[in-house]
């Protein structure tokens, strides 16, 4: 008697998982030869990178000591610049974000552009709004600032609009019902249901804006060599 | 930071350079310690 085989995948979705392979097979080699780029290239090259690796880099070393002072001043200029741009920013992103959600904003026709301009400017990565204001400004920690503004700005945005949708509509709808004005919904409605939120999201942005604004010092210093 | 790491890499003081980067990811998990406990504590 033949034993009956129990497929551990469905044969139609082995088929799509066989066909999604092949195509992504497919586009690895078109892009490889697109880009003319090499995959044996990282092995043939690897020995170098590994004694890069060995002798260049390892061990570390200790600067000399009189420029510790100096190197522990940056840390401290990178730590203050992450949380003073996020802080401007948060500011600016919660009087924004007020007009950003279709179900608070005193102008709901008007909620769709405040989140158009926000995603605009949160596509654009700080790396390159560091670029288009070296380029305008000059060098500085003050062009590292307005960067770190601009996309920590728009991320907020989007995430306190995100944050704000997600409250319960009904404390919102009863307000309105007796007549509060926008401040009055905002104050007792929209700020203690959300302000954990908001303030989650902007510890979570200073985190990123100190990994940036180390990159964004690196950009500053290949601009002005 | 970056402004300080990268002098040391233009300089081919890549030894110093790692220290640099060492010192970056300690910040950095620090930070990211403090306010995950910060996200944490507002959670509840």
């Amino acid at each position: 008697m033949k034993a009956n085989k129990i497929p551990l995948i469905a044969r139609e979705q082995k088929k799509l998982y066989t066909w999604f392979l092949v195509i992504a097979v497919l586009l690895f080699a078109a892009a490889t030869v697109f880009t003319q780029f090499n995959p044996l290239s990282l092995l043939a090259n690897g020995e170098a990178f590994w004694s890069f690796l060995t002798e260049d880099f390892f061990p570390p070393a200790l600067p000399a000591g009189e420029k510790i002072p100096g190197i522990l001043s940056s840390v401290v200029v990178t730590l203050a610049l992450a949380m003073s741009s996020t802080a401007i920013a948060a500011v600016f992103a919660f009087l924004v974000s007020l007009f950003g959600s279709e179900k608070i904003s005193p102008f709901p026709k008007f909620a769709k552009v405040v989140r158009g301009f926000a995603t605009f400017l949160r596509n654009i990565p700080a790396l390159v709004w560091a670029f288009i204001l070296f380029s305008s400004l000059g060098i500085g920690t003050g062009v590292g600032f307005v960067a770190l503004c601009i996309t920590s700005f728009a991320f907020m945005v989007r995430a306190f609009v995100e944050t704000m949708e997600d409250v319960s509509q009904d404390c919102i709808e009863s307000l309105s019902a007796v007549g509060a004005t926008f401040p009055q919904r905002v104050s007792q409605a929209i700020l203690p249901s959300c302000l954990s939120g908001f303030l989650s999201w902007f510890l979570y942005c200073i985190e990123v804006n100190i990994r940036a604004s180390t990159i964004v010092g690196m950009v500053g210093a290949a601009v002005w060599a | 930071m970056g402004l300080t790491l990268f002098s040391y890499i233009k300089s081919f003081q890549y030894d110093i350079a790692l220290s640099i980067i060492l010192l970056i990811a300690v910040m950095v998990i620090v930070v990211d310690q403090i306010t995950a406990k910060l996200r944490k504590e507002l959670g509840k």
